[in-house]
């Protein structure tokens, strides 16, 4: 029974599926910016939506839309506030590595 | 500081760099003591990061319930079900080793920890979170021994039945205390939620009820939307007398239900719920990792005492300001730590870690309030680059949107924590 949230707001929900070799090889770059998504999206029933599967870039332009939205009082917008242009990439290029999109 | 990102470049050099062969491949042994938020996390995220090492946990409880929702499951709104972990099951699963008892004590200098049963275990690098302990003899007449007739369940375990059962059994009209305790505590918002929780129990039963905080703070976390949100709710029934009122409980007689005000008040109460203030478990404490405070200090990067070397404290019992004690701060720090305990057996330095924080309250079953940061070291100090919480005034609308999310925060912060 989610509420529809509104789309700016969230990352698409997708499949679930095994973590793709290279995240589990410890080949992804940067895991020490992506650790702490998995606390919130992940695998549990109930669980907040999934991060997606998406080459970097689009990633990157979904995170910055998130941080620059206008005020609206859930989460998002607040934890993404304090990084900078080129850590949100970074973080993008290790979402995107360890949910097995394109670099 | 220069970290090793920096020294790499910018953003297309970032892209390529995976952990370094030497940090997968470490092989030394790790053990951790306690297996709550900050234990486990750690355990499961050096099983994924370096798969070589020979790890281990020690942690008496093989079942136990979590603060997340806790005092949604006090009240009803929820089942106890839904707050229960079972570290054991999900380290198993992993080939962790699981020591079913307490650690006794730590040499912190020859790195070796004496268990319950005798046994003495050594290690390259030891983990210690064992959570909280409480200060009962700062209310005169309280003790740990009297402290179930007043329950906190601080600790949820023994005291959380028996305060359903109380709060269960109160009759039309009784009133309700709830001691606050001085910063810093474990999970900074949590008295109010359960002030608002207590409410919803009377409201949902047709009944009057008459909650006070009284509050050893003149402040607390999201205190206007709190404020505002009572007044909507469960108008006219929660009172917050702060510090500066004379809020502040000083003694207590456990028997009569009459505790003592700072300003020099007496209530009598049916229930009565005292927190008392808290300082790291014993167990890091007695292995001298703590400071004056009662708190361990530690590097920002790995969570590493600065006290012993190849020690770290994790979770509640460490000094991560301005990280809250939480249970989302403890499973962000556990991972951060096995991510910096990788590198340093490779000797390597380990990379600055991103660290989250939020937290939801939960006020009635569609209303709920959040608080969420970001923090990450400077310049060997662990800063906050953003924060913020939840408007004091808005529509329903988003306080329901806000407890649809509470709801799979709370799902998946106990999958990622105990898997
Ligand atoms: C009412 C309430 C509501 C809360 N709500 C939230 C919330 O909404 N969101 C949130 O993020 N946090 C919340 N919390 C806070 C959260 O529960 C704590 O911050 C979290 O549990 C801290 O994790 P930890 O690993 O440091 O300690 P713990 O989870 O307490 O784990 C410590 C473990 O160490 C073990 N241990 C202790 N001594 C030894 C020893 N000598 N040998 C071996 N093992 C030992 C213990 O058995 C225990 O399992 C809430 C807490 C309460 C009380």
């Amino acid at each position: 029974m989610l509420l529809r949230l509104p789309a700016a707001l969230l990352f698409g929900s997708c499949a679930l599926a095994p973590l793709p070799a290279a995240a589990a090889s410890g080949a992804c770059p940067n895991p020490e910016l992506s650790l702490g998504c998995g606390s919130c999206h992940g695998a549990a029933p109930d669980a907040l939506p999934a991060l997606p599967r998406a080459p970097a870039p689009a990633l990157y332009a979904r995170l910055a839309r998130l941080r620059d939205a206008p005020y609206t009082g859930t989460v998002m917008p607040r934890l993404l506030a304090g990084l900078d242009d080129q850590t949100l990439q970074a973080l993008a290029a290790a979402i995107a590595c360890e949910r097995g999109g394109a670099p | 500081m220069t970290t090793r990102r920096q020294l790499l470049g910018g953003f297309a050099a970032l892209a390529t760099v995976a952990l370094p062969a030497a940090v997968r491949a470490a092989s030394a042994r790790v053990v951790i003591v306690g297996g709550g938020f900050a234990g486990a996390s750690c355990a499961l995220a050096l099983r994924r990061i370096a798969p070589a090492l020979e790890l281990a946990v020690v942690e008496p409880r093989g079942t136990f319930l979590t603060g997340p929702f806790s005092n949604a499951a006090l009240a009803g709104l929820i089942g106890p079900e839904r707050i229960r972990a079972r570290p054991g099951d999900g380290l198993r699963r992993h080939g962790i080793r699981w020591f079913a008892q307490a650690a006794v004590a730590l040499d912190p200098v020859a790195r070796e920890l004496r268990l319950a049963d005798g046994r003495r275990l050594r290690a390259e690098r030891i983990v210690v979170a064992p959570g909280i302990d409480f200060v009962y003899e700062a209310i005169d007449g309280l003790s740990a021994a009297n402290s179930d007739a007043v329950p906190h369940a601080w600790r949820i375990d023994g005291q959380f039945a028996r305060l359903r059962a109380q709060l269960d059994a109160l009759p039309d009209g009784a009133t309700v205390l709830i001691a606050a305790p001085p910063n810093p505590y474990r999970c900074p918002p949590g008295p109010y939620e359960r002030a608002s929780l207590f409410a919803w129990h009377a409201q949902r039963r047709g009944l009057r009820r008459r909650i006070v905080i009284a509050d050893a703070k003149d402040d607390f976390s999201k205190r206007a939307a709190f404020m505002a949100s009572w007044n909507a709710l469960y108008p006219g029934m929660i009172e917050w007398w702060p510090r500066a009122q004379g809020g502040a409980v000083v003694a207590v007689d456990v028997a009569a239900r009459r505790v003592h005000l700072a300003g020099g008040e007496t209530v009598h109460a049916a229930l009565l719920s005292l927190i008392p203030p808290q300082r790291a478990a014993a167990f890091a404490r007695d292995a001298d990792l703590a400071d004056a405070s009662g708190w361990c200090p530690v590097e920002p990067l790995g969570f590493e005492s600065t006290r012993h070397p190849g020690i770290h404290v994790l979770g509640d019992a460490c000094i991560a300001a301005p990280m809250p004690k939480s249970a989302f701060a403890a499973n962000n720090q556990g991972k951060a730590c096995a991510l910096a305990i990788a590198h340093r057996l490779a000797g390597e330095t380990p990379p600055a870690a991103l660290l989250l924080n939020t937290c939801y309250s939960l006020l009635a079953p569609d209303y709920a309030l959040s608080i969420s940061g970001s923090y990450r070291a400077v310049g060997g100090r662990l800063n906050e680059l953003s924060s913020g919480l939840s408007p004091a005034h808005a529509d329903p609308a988003l306080r329901e949107l806000e407890a649809r999310h509470a709801e799979g925060w709370q799902a998946q912060l106990l999958r990622d924590s105990f898997g």
